[in-house]
C-alpha cells in the first residue's frame, strides 16, 4: 500500500516536472512571413487584394447610414442631427468637433468611412510595398504580373486622391515603403502640386500597361480598377491642384486642361457615355413612377441610373459609370426617404439652396448666380431679373427635370407603400388606409405626416425629401435597396473637363462640356456669349445640380475658397421652405432657416479635416515643424 | 471491460461520496470509562456556551450548554482535554484522574498565534514579514451580495472593490489591490485553494475558510511575472477533528435599486421641453391649449353620457402621464439564500460538506408567462455544492479531495437584437425606460381603432419600445456550470528521511461551461398618433416584421489543469533557531472560451524563513517563472524578495510593558513581474495570416491578415516593491497596523506615441516596447478594538483606511505645443485622471447670467465647439488665446481609479442580541459623466431632478438654486466634460447592518438544535455622495447599466 501510494506521489511529480520543454511556444497557428508572402503566386495576389480593402463605400454609408458630405455641405440638412446630436451631423452643425476628437474622423469606422488618415496611410503603404517587390516576386503568369502592378499604381494614386482631398498637402510623398527604424525626423510635407504630380505619375504608370483594361467586362472580375480610374483620378487631382485653395498662387489651369481634355478623350474613345436612355420604362416612366409633373423621359434617365446598379459587360447597359463601390447602400426607403413612410427616419433633407439652383425648363437660372441672396440666412433670395418662369407663389413648376428626378416637394407624389392611415388633418390624402397606394407628399408646416418640423426623427425639416437614389417605389412591401454608390462617373469627368476649359480660357470647348450634360438632363443648351466669370458661374452651379448629393460639392465649395476665406456664405445658414397652407388649399411660401441657430462648421478649419491631434503632436516633435491644418 | 460494470462502479463511487458525512455519524458511538463534567467561564467569570471540548486523540467531544457546563464520558483517564472557541484561547488540560475540570478561557486578544495564510502555505502571524490582509469570512457573509467580490468591498485595507452594476449574476466588482501602477491589466491574481481560478464571484461564503491578500513583494515574488498586481487567496472550509457540526442559514432579501429617477409628470416634462427649446430661440413645442388638454384630459366629455366610461379610458390614455420607470421596473424584488454545511472528522477522516442554493429575481416588470406563452423576466438561480475531504491514508501519508461545484441558470428577455449580447440589452432597456417620455402614448393598443387590442407600440423616437424589447422578443436563458477539483497528497518524510520534511503534490483539474438556449421573435409595431384638435387617436403600422418564436442555442466549455509539486521543510535548532523551506514547481494549462490556442504558465517557487528566538525574522521569497508572450530567450525570469521583521516588545526594554503589548517593525523589498497586457498573445511573433474576403478574382479571394507585429525583445513589465510596516498592540486591545509602499513599475508594455501613423502600419500593430515607468505609493492603516466591557456586552470595533497615488512617469507621449494650457495627458498625471473644462465661477455661478454679460464674454472670445447662449457655463480661456478649444482642457478632480477605500465595523453583543454596522466608502475618484442618463438632450427631452431647477433668468432674478445650466435640446457646448459633469463620485455608504437574536438554547433542545439565531439586516440603506444629480449610484461603474441594489432581510442560522 505504502509503495503504491509512493509511486502515485512520483509519477504526479513526473508528471508536472516532465514535458516542459516547449510548453510555452506558440502552438502552429497559420502565421506566414513576408518573405512566404512574396514567393508564392497565390499570397502575392492576396497582398494585392489587402491593396484593395481600403476603397470606401461611400454613398449613404457614412455612420449611421447618411450621405455624410451631402448632409455637412450646403446641399441639405440631417434631421437625425436634433434627433441624435451625439451623430455625426448633430456634432458637427453643433461645432463639436477638435482635432483630437473629431465626428467625421471618429465616428465608428463604417463602410471605411471615417479614421482617414490611419486608413489611407496603411492602404498606401501596402501598395507601396507590392510596388516594391512585385518585380522580384513569384507570379506565375507574367500577365498578371504587370496588372497586378498597374492596379497597385491606381490604388495608391486613389489613396494619397482621398488623403489630399480630405486633409489637404500635409502628406510626404511615400515612393519606398518606410521602415520602422526610419529617421522620421526627415519626413517633409509635399506641396499640394507635388502630390498631384505623383498622383499622376501613378497613374501614368497605370495607363502604360497594356494588361490594365479600359473596362470590366465580367462580374467575376467586378470591382477591379482600370485605366478608366487612372484617367479620371489623374485629371481629377489636377484640377483640384490649379484651384484657388490649392494652387499656391500659381496657374496650373492649363496643365488641367489638358489633362481633363486627354482624359476625357481616352475615356470616351474606350468606350464610356453618359447614360441616355430608359432601361426600364415599366417602372421609370410608368404613370406609378411620378418622375415629374408630366412625365419626363429625363427625369426618369436620372433616376433609373442613379437606382440601378451597374452591369459589368463588353457593352454595359451602363457605360456612364466609371468605378462603383463594392457593397450597397441598404434600403434607402427605410433609412434616407421619406421618414414616416415606414416610420424610420428621413435623414437628408436637400436645402432651399439646393432647390434654388435648378434653373426653370427654359435654361434660367432662378437668382442671381453670383449673388443668390441679400441676406446672410438665405431668407431674401436675389432673383435673376431675366427668369420669367419661375413663381415664387408656385416654386415647382417649370424646373430643371432633375429637379424631379431629384427631390420630393410639397405636392409632388409618390406611389408605395404607407404604413399608416391617413388622418383628416392630412387633408390632400385622407381617407386612406395603410397600404400600397399613391400619397400627395405634403411639405406644410402642419400636415401631420410629411409636414415641414424640427424634432421628428422621421420629420422634414427643409421642406423636401431626397429622392434621387430612391427608387419611385420602394417601400416595405418591395423592399428594393438602393444602387451602388458611383464613385467615377464620366458625368463628372465632362464637368470636370468644362471647369478646367473655362478657367484656362478655353471658354467653347467648355461651354460645349457642360451642354452635353444639359442635353443629357433635357435642358437647352448654355446661352452664346457667356463671359468667362459668367460661364464660371453656370459651371458651379451645372457641377451643383447635376452631381447634387454626390458628393463633389462638399470638396468644391471647399477648393473654390481662397486661402484663408471660410465656407460662411454657404456652410453657415441653410435654409428651409416654411410652406403654410391656407383653408382655400392655397400654399404661402416663406423662406427661413432649418433652425435660429446658425451652423458651426463654416469657419476656416472646416474646410480641412485636421490630422488626428496625436500624429500632429507626433510630427511636431519627431520634425521640429507644425503639420497641424489652421484652426485646429 | 463491460461498460455497465464500469457505470455501476462509478455509480458506487458516488453513492459513497454522498453518503459518505452520514455514515460518519454512526462512527461516534463509543464504550465509557470515565466521566468527566466542568464549567467553561470567561475572564469575568460568565459562563460561555457552545465552547468545543475535545479528547485529544479520540472522536470523542461534546460543546457546553447554555450555562457552559459540558459533560462527557472518555476511554482513558491519562488523555488531554482541548477547550477551544473562537476568538477564545484553545486550553489543553491533562485529565489526570480528575472528574471536574473547570477552566476559563482567555479573549484571544492578542492574536499572537493567529495563522495567516500565505502564498502556497500558512504562517503564524507573528512570523509574518510582508504585507497581508485578511478578512473575517463571519463579516464576509453578512453581506447578501450573490457575488463575493462586491461582498468584500471595504473588508481589506489596501484592496478596492467597486461595483459594476446590480444586474443578477453580474453584480461583481472591479478589484485594484493597491490601486494601479499600470497602464495595463491591474487585476490581481486570485488564487482559490491554491489555484489561480476566475469563479472567485460565485464562491459562497459559507464555504470560504479565509480571504487573505498579498499586497508586497516579499508575498507575491511567488508568483513572479504574474504576481506585480498582488494576490487574493481563497482558501475553502475543511473538517476538523471533533462530531459532526451541522449549520443550516437561510435568508429571505427584498432588492431595490439604490437610486432612482424622480418621477416627471407629463406636465412638468412638457414645461421643461418648452423651456429647453425656447432657451434654443424656437417657439414652445407644446402650446398652452395641448397642455391644458395634458392637466384635463376629460374636458369636454359628457359624464352622463352612455359610452362616457370608454372615452374616460381613452382620453387618459391619449393624455396619458406616464410613470414608465415604475411601470418597467419593479421596485422590490425578492433574493432567497440557503445554505446547509456539515463538517466534523475523525483521526482518519475529516470532511466539510456545503450546499448552497440563491434564488435571485431581478427588477424588469415583465408580462406573466401565461400571457406571454414564454417567460422572459429577469432571475438567476445558482445552486452549489463543495465536499473537501482530508483523508490519512498512512501516519505519514496523508491525502486531501476538494470537489466545488456550482449550476447557474439565469433568465432574461430575449438578445437577439441587441446580437446576443445581453449586457448591451440590459443596458438599453434601463436606458430606454428612463429617456421615455411621460406623454408616451401606450405600451399597447386600445381596442376599437382597427387594430386588434394588445400590440405593440413604439414610441417612435426611441431606438426601440422597452416594453417591447423586455417582453415581446422573446426570452433567453444561460446556463453556466461549474467545477473545481483537486487531489493532493502529502507525505511526511520526517521519520523516513529527516526530520521537517515532506513533499506535497496537487493535481486540479476545472473545468466550466456555457450554454444559452434563446426563442426570438418579432412583432408588428405600431405607432399612435394624436390628433390634437380633433381629440382623435389613430394606429399606423411602424414595421411590419413579424416572426413566430424561434428557438436557438449555443455552448462553449472549458477547461484548466494545475498540477503542484513541492518540498517542505521546517526545524528548530537548538531551541532558538527556527528554519523553513519550500520549493514549488508548478504547471497550469487552460483554454478559453474563444478560439484560442491553450495557455501555459510553469514555473518554480521557493521560501526560506529563518526566525531566531521568535524575535528577529528573515525571508527570502523567490520565484522562477516563464510566459508566453516572449521569445525563448526572453521569457524566463527570476523573481526575488527579501524581507525581515523585528517583535520589539520582545526587547527587555519592552518587555511586560502594560501600554505598549505588541510592538513589531516589518521592511519589505523585492522584483515583481506582470505579463498581462490585454488580449494580444506570443507578443515576439508577427501576426500574418491568409485570410478571405478579397476580389474572388484574384487569388481565389484571399487576401492577407496583417497584425501586431512582433518584437523579439519585449518582456514583462518589473515591478521593484518596497513596503514598511509597524504593527502596535496598546493594552493587549487595540490593534494598530501601518503600512507604507512605494512601487516603481517600469518596463510597461505600452504602444509607442514617436511612430507617426503615416508610416502606415496601423499604431496598434506597431509593435509594443517595455518603456512606460509609474511611480506608485500608499499607506494603509488597519485598527481592531475588542473588550468585553460590561458583564454582557462586548464591543468590537475594526476599520482600515487605504490611500494611495499614481503617477505615470513616463508614457512616451507626444508633447502637444505650446498652445496647449497642458502638454501633456498621462505624463506627470495619474492613470485615469479626468480632463475637461474648467468653469469660471468668479461671478458667482459660473453661469452667463445676462445677455450683457454673454456679449461681453463674446466681444473677445470665441469657443471652437459652439457659441453660449444665457444660461450656459462660462469656461476659462486657460492659455489666454481668446478661444475656448481642447488647448484649455485641464485636469480636474481625480482619476476614475478611487485614491481612498475604507470601512469600518462596530460589532457589539449584549446578552443575547447581537449587532452590527459596516460603513464603507471610496474617495478621491471622480468620472465624466456624459452619457444619456444625465444630460437632458436625448430623444425628446429626457429630465431628472436636477433639470427642474435649470438655470432660467426667472430662477436667476429671484436668487433661487440653480443646479444645472439652461436646458438645450441639443447635446454640445455645456456638456463637455467640465467641472460640473465631471463629478467627484467619493461616497461613503451604510454597507451593513444586522441585528440578531440566538434564541435560549433550551427551548429548542428538543428538536436537537443547539443554536438558533434569528436576524434582520440591511445593505447599502443608505449613501452619502456628492453627484450633483440624486438618481445615480456613484459607485456604478456602468453609469448606463443595471443600478446597484440596496437590500433588505431577515433570515436565520441553525446549528445542529
Amino acid at each position: 500500500m505504502k509503495n503504491i501510494l509512493r509511486y502515485i506521489a512520483l509519477v504526479i511529480l513526473i508528471l508536472t516536472l516532465s514535458n516542459c520543454e516547449g510548453v510555452l511556444d506558440e502552438k502552429p497557428d497559420g502565421n506566414i512571413t513576408m518573405d512566404e508572402i512574396f514567393s508564392d503566386n497565390n499570397k502575392v495576389g492576396a497582398w494585392l487584394n489587402s491593396c484593395y480593402t481600403y476603397i470606401p463605400i461611400k454613398g449613404n454609408r457614412y455612420y449611421f447610414w447618411i450621405f455624410g458630405p451631402a448632409a455637412w455641405s450646403d446641399e441639405g440638412w440631417d434631421a437625425d442631427a436634433e434627433y441624435n446630436p451625439t451623430m455625426m451631423s448633430g456634432r458637427l452643425y453643433n461645432g463639436v468637433a477638435s482635432a483630437s476628437d473629431h465626428p467625421i474622423l471618429d465616428n465608428p469606422l463604417d463602410a471605411g468611412n471615417g479614421d482617414y488618415w490611419n486608413r489611407y496611410w496603411a492602404g498606401i503603404r501596402l501598395c507601396t510595398i507590392f510596388l516594391d517587390r512585385i518585380d522580384d516576386a513569384t507570379v506565375d503568369n507574367p500577365a498578371d504580373r504587370k496588372r497586378w502592378k498597374a492596379e497597385a499604381h491606381v490604388l495608391r494614386a486613389w489613396y494619397y486622391m482621398e488623403l489630399l482631398m480630405w486633409f489637404g498637402d500635409v502628406l510626404p510623398i511615400e515612393r519606398e515603403p518606410y521602415s520602422l527604424d526610419e529617421d522620421f525626423s526627415k519626413l517633409k510635407r509635399a506641396s499640394y502640386y507635388e502630390v498631384v504630380k505623383f498622383i499622376q505619375e501613378d497613374c501614368n504608370a497605370a495607363l502604360a500597361t497594356n494588361e490594365l483594361p479600359w473596362r470590366i467586362t465580367t462580374s467575376a472580375e467586378g470591382y477591379r480598377v482600370t485605366k478608366a480610374c487612372a484617367a479620371t483620378i489623374r485629371q481629377k487631382m489636377m484640377l483640384y491642384a490649379a484651384s484657388p485653395l490649392n494652387n499656391d498662387g500659381e496657374n496650373h489651369w492649363e496643365e488641367a486642361y489638358q489633362i481633363s481634355k486627354e482624359s476625357l478623350e481616352l475615356l470616351k474613345s474606350n468606350g464610356y457615355e453618359l447614360y441616355n436612355s430608359v432601361s426600364y420604362p415599366n417602372i421609370y416612366l410608368s404613370d406609378d413612377a411620378f418622375l415629374g409633373p408630366d412625365k419626363n423621359i429625363h427625369s426618369a434617365i436620372l433616376n433609373e441610373y442613379f437606382c440601378t446598379t451597374p452591369d459589368f459587360a463588353a457593352s454595359p447597359r451602363d457605360k456612364e459609370t466609371i468605378f462603383h463601390t463594392n457593397a450597397g447602400q441598404d434600403y434607402i426607403y427605410y433609412r434616407n426617404g421619406i421618414g414616416v413612410q415606414s416610420g424610420f427616419r428621413t435623414s437628408l433633407c436637400p436645402s432651399q439652396e439646393l432647390v434654388d439652383a435648378y434653373e426653370t425648363i427654359d435654361g434660367q437660372p432662378i437668382l442671381d448666380l453670383s449673388n443668390p441672396y441679400l441676406d446672410e440666412q438665405h431668407t431674401l433670395p436675389n432673383y435673376n431679373p431675366d427668369n420669367t418662369l419661375y413663381d415664387p407663389d408656385n416654386p415647382y413648376e417649370n424646373r430643371d427635370p432633375r429637379f424631379y428626378a431629384s427631390i420630393y416637394y410639397n405636392g409632388s407624389k409618390r406611389k408605395a407603400f404607407w404604413s399608416f392611415d391617413e388622418l383628416p388633418a392630412s387633408v390632400e390624402n385622407y381617407p386612406a388606409p395603410a397600404g400600397y397606394r399613391t400619397r400627395i407628399i405634403a411639405t406644410w408646416v402642419g400636415e401631420p405626416k410629411t409636414g415641414t418640423e424640427n424634432q421628428k426623427r422621421t420629420g422634414c425639416r427643409t421642406g423636401y425629401y431626397g429622392r434621387k437614389f430612391l427608387h419611385p417605389n420602394s417601400g416595405s412591401n418591395m423592399p428594393i435597396a438602393g444602387s451602388r454608390y458611383k464613385y467615377f462617373r464620366l458625368g463628372e469627368v465632362i464637368l470636370d473637363f468644362a471647369e478646367a476649359a473655362c478657367e484656362a480660357g478655353h471658354l467653347s470647348e467648355s461651354v460645349e462640356a457642360v451642354n452635353e450634360i444639359r442635353r443629357r438632363a433635357g435642358m437647352p443648351d448654355l446661352p452664346d456669349g457667356l463671359t468667362q466669370d459668367e460661364l464660371r458661374l453656370r459651371v458651379r452651379n451645372e457641377r451643383r445640380v447635376e452631381l447634387a448629393f454626390e458628393e463633389p460639392r462638399y470638396f468644391d465649395l471647399r477648393r473654390w475658397t481662397k486661402p484663408g476665406d471660410d465656407l460662411s456664405s454657404t456652410h453657415k445658414w441653410i435654409g428651409a421652405m416654411e410652406i403654410t397652407r391656407n383653408s382655400d388649399g392655397t400654399y404661402n411660401y416663406k423662406r427661413r432657416p432649418v433652425r435660429p441657430v446658425e451652423r458651426a462648421c463654416y469657419t476656416e478649419k472646416y474646410i480641412w479635416l485636421p490630422i488626428p491631434h496625436a500624429e500632429a503632436n507626433r510630427l511636431r516633435t519627431l520634425t521640429g515643424e507644425d503639420w497641424q491644418n489652421p484652426g485646429w | 471491460m463491460n461498460p455497465n460494470k464500469l457505470l455501476m462502479q462509478k455509480m458506487k463511487i458516488k453513492q459513497v461520496l454522498t453518503v459518505f458525512p452520514f455514515m460518519l455519524m454512526l462512527l461516534f458511538s463509543h464504550n465509557a470509562f470515565s466521566q468527566i463534567k466542568g464549567k467553561v467561564t470567561d475572564v469575568n467569570g460568565a459562563p460561555i456556551p457552545g465552547v468545543s471540548v475535545v479528547v485529544q486523540g479520540t472522536t470523542i467531544g461534546t460543546l457546553t450548554d447554555i450555562n457552559g457546563n459540558y459533560s462527557l464520558t472518555t476511554d482513558s483517564e491519562s488523555r488531554i482535554l482541548t477547550f477551544s472557541f473562537i476568538g477564545m484561547k484553545s486550553i489543553s488540560v491533562t485529565i489526570a484522574g480528575r472528574t471536574e475540570i473547570n477552566v476559563t478561557l482567555e479573549t484571544e486578544e492578542q492574536m499572537i498565534d493567529e495563522v495567516v495564510v500565505i502564498g502556497y502555505g500558512t504562517q503564524r502571524k507573528e512570523s509574518v514579514t510582508g504585507a497581508i490582509a485578511s478578512t473575517s469570512i463571519v463579516e464576509v457573509k453578512r453581506s447578501t451580495s450573490a457575488n463575493l467580490s462586491t461582498a468584500i468591498a471595504g473588508r481589506i485595507s489596501g484592496l478596492t472593490a467597486l461595483q459594476t452594476g446590480g444586474r443578477p449574476g453580474f453584480d461583481y466588482s472591479t478589484l485594484y489591490l493597491r490601486g494601479a501602477a499600470t497602464t495595463n491589466e491591474t487585476d490581481p491574481l486570485i488564487l482559490i485553494d491554491g489555484v489561480a481560478r476566475e469563479n472567485m464571484n460565485t464562491l459562497d461564503p459559507a464555504e470560504i475558510e479565509t480571504i487573505s491578500v498579498l499586497k508586497d513583494a516579499s508575498a507575491t515574488a511567488l508568483f513572479g511575472v504574474q504576481g506585480a498586481n498582488g494576490v487574493i487567496l481563497i482558501n475553502t472550509k475543511r473538517g476538523a477533528l471533533g462530531k459532526m457540526r451541522l449549520t443550516v442559514d437561510a435568508k429571505r432579501s427584498y432588492q431595490s435599486f439604490t437610486r432612482e429617477p424622480e418621477r416627471i409628470h407629463s406636465l412638468e416634462y412638457m414645461r421643461l421641453r418648452n423651456e429647453a427649446v425656447v432657451n434654443d430661440g424656437q417657439e414652445p413645442v407644446f402650446t398652452e391649449e395641448v397642455m391644458a388638454k395634458y392637466a384635463n384630459p376629460l374636458a369636454g366629455l359628457d359624464p352622463n353620457a352612455a359610452d362616457y366610461e370608454e372615452q374616460k379610458a381613452i382620453r387618459l390614455y391619449m393624455y396619458c402621464d406616464h410613470d414608465w420607470y415604475r411601470e418597467l421596473i419593479k421596485q422590490f424584488v425578492p433574493l432567497t439564500r440557503m445554505n446547509i454545511n456539515a463538517s466534523g472528522g475523525t483521526e482518519k477522516l475529516s470532511y466539510f460538506v456545503n450546499a448552497s442554493f440563491i434564488d435571485q429575481k431581478g427588477n424588469l416588470n415583465t408580462e406573466p408567462k401565461s400571457y406571454l406563452g414564454y417567460d422572459p423576466s429577469v432571475w438567476m438561480k445558482r445552486y452549489s455544492l463543495r465536499t473537501n475531504l482530508d483523508f490519512k491514508l498512512t501516519s505519514s501519508l496523508k491525502s486531501f479531495l476538494n470537489i466545488g461545484t456550482y449550476i447557474e441558470q439565469a433568465n432574461m428577455p430575449s438578445a437577439t437584437i441587441y446580437g446576443n449580447d445581453d449586457f448591451w440589452a440590459f443596458q438599453d432597456y434601463i436606458y430606454q425606460t428612463i429617456s421615455m417620455t411621460p406623454i408616451t402614448i401606450g405600451p399597447v393598443t386600445l381596442p376599437g381603432f382597427g387594430v386588434e387590442p394588445g400590440r405593440v407600440i413604439d414610441s417612435g423616437y426611441l431606438w426601440h419600445s422597452p416594453y417591447e424589447m423586455m417582453n415581446r422578443t422573446g426570452s433567453r436563458e444561460e446556463l453556466k456550470g461549474n467545477l473545481n477539483s483537486s487531489f493532493g497528497l502529502e507525505w511526511d518524510l520526517s521519520n523516513s528521511v529527516t526530520k521537517g520534511l515532506s513533499v506535497k503534490a496537487m493535481l486540479s483539474f476545472d473545468s466550466h461551461s456555457y450554454k444559452s438556449w434563446q426563442g426570438s421573435k418579432a412583432e408588428i409595431l405600431y405607432l399612435a398618433d394624436l390628433d390634437y384638435e380633433n381629440d382623435q387617436l389613430s394606429y399606423s403600422i411602424f414595421r411590419f416584421k413579424e416572426t413566430t418564436l424561434s428557438l436557438a442555442s449555443s455552448s462553449m466549455s472549458r477547461y484548466k489543469l494545475n498540477s503542484q509539486v513541492s518540498i517542505n521543510y521546517k526545524n528548530t535548532f537548538g531551541q532558538k533557531h527556527d528554519l523553513t523551506g519550500m520549493l514549488l514547481a508548478q504547471r497550469d494549462n487552460w483554454d478559453t472560451y474563444s478560439n484560442d490556442i491553450p495557455f501555459n504558465v510553469i514555473g518554480v517557487a521557493g521560501r526560506f524563513t529563518y526566525a531566531y528566538d521568535q524575535k528577529y525574522f528573515a525571508e527570502v521569497n523567490i520565484g522562477y517563472n516563464g510566459s508566453e508572450q516572449f521569445a525563448p530567450s526572453k521569457r524566463y525570469g527570476f523573481f526575488p524578495a527579501v524581507s525581515a521583521s523585528w517583535v520589539v516588545s520582545k526587547e527587555n526594554f519592552l518587555k511586560n510593558n502594560s501600554i505598549i503589548t505588541n510592538l513589531k517593525l516589518r521592511a519589505s523589498y523585492g522584483v515583481v513581474g506582470n505579463d498581462k497586457m490585454g488580449s494580444a498573445r506570443f507578443l515576439y511573433q508577427d501576426k500574418i495570416t491568409v485570410g478571405s474576403g478579397g476580389l474572388g478574382s484574384i487569388s481565389q479571394g484571399q487576401r492577407i491578415n496583417l497584425g501586431l507585429l512582433g518584437n523579439p525583445n519585449l518582456g514583462w513589465e518589473v515591478a521593484k516593491k518596497q513596503n514598511y510596516g509597524v504593527d502596535i498592540q496598546l493594552i493587549k486591545s487595540i490593534n494598530i497596523s501601518f503600512d507604507y509602499y512605494f512601487e516603481h513599475r517600469s518596463n510597461i508594455l505600452i504602444t509607442r506615441g514617436n511612430t507617426p501613423a503615416l508610416q502606415g502600419i496601423p499604431l496598434s500593430n506597431v509593435p509594443k516596447g517595455n518603456l512606460g515607468i509609474v511611480d506608485n505609493e500608499g499607506l494603509e492603516i488597519e485598527l481592531k478594538y475588542n473588550k468585553m466591557l460590561f458583564k454582557d456586552l462586548s464591543l468590537s470595533v475594526s476599520g482600515n483606511f487605504g490611500y494611495n497615488h499614481n503617477i505615470q512617469v513616463y508614457a512616451d507621449e507626444p508633447m502637444s505645443d505650446e498652445t496647449y494650457a497642458y502638454v501633456y495627458r498621462k505624463t506627470g498625471y495619474s492613470i485615469g485622471q479626468q480632463w475637461g473644462f474648467r468653469i469660471d465661477y468668479s461671478n458667482g455661478n459660473g453661469y452667463f447670467n445676462s445677455q450683457e454679460e454673454l456679449d461681453r464674454w463674446l466681444e473677445t472670445k470665441t469657443c471652437s465647439f459652439g457659441t453660449p447662449r444665457v444660461g450656459d457655463f462660462i469656461y476659462k480661456d486657460l492659455n489666454g488665446d481668446n478661444v475656448i478649444d481642447d488647448r484649455d482642457e485641464a485636469p480636474i478632480k481625480y482619476s476614475s481609479i478611487p485614491g481612498i477605500t475604507y470601512g469600518l465595523t462596530l460589532d457589539a453583543s449584549y446578552k443575547s442580541f447581537d449587532f452590527s454596522v459596516f460603513i464603507q466608502g471610496i474617495g478621491r475618484y471622480s468620472g465624466y459623466y456624459w452619457r444619456d442618463v444625465v444630460t437632458e438632450t436625448p430623444y425628446r427631452g429626457t429630465y431628472f431632478g436636477y433639470h427642474k431647477t435649470a438655470w432660467t433668468a426667472e430662477r436667476y432674478a429671484k436668487g433661487e438654486k440653480i443646479t444645472y445650466p439652461a436646458l438645450s435640446q441639443y447635446f454640445g457646448y455645456n456638456h463637455k466634460p467640465n467641472d460640473f459633469f465631471i463629478m467627484n463620485r467619493a461616497f461613503t455608504r451604510l454597507k451593513n447592518i444586522e441585528l440578531g437574536y440566538t434564541l435560549p438554547e433550551g427551548a429548542l433542545k428538543k428538536l436537537g438544535i443547539q443554536n438558533l439565531r434569528v436576524f434582520v439586516s440591511g445593505q447599502n440603506l443608505f449613501t452619502w455622495d456628492h453627484l450633483r444629480m440624486d438618481h445615480l449610484d456613484p459607485e456604478n461603474t456602468d453609469m448606463v447599466g443595471y443600478p446597484i441594489q440596496k437590500t433588505q432581510s431577515f433570515g436565520f442560522n441553525v446549528t445542529f
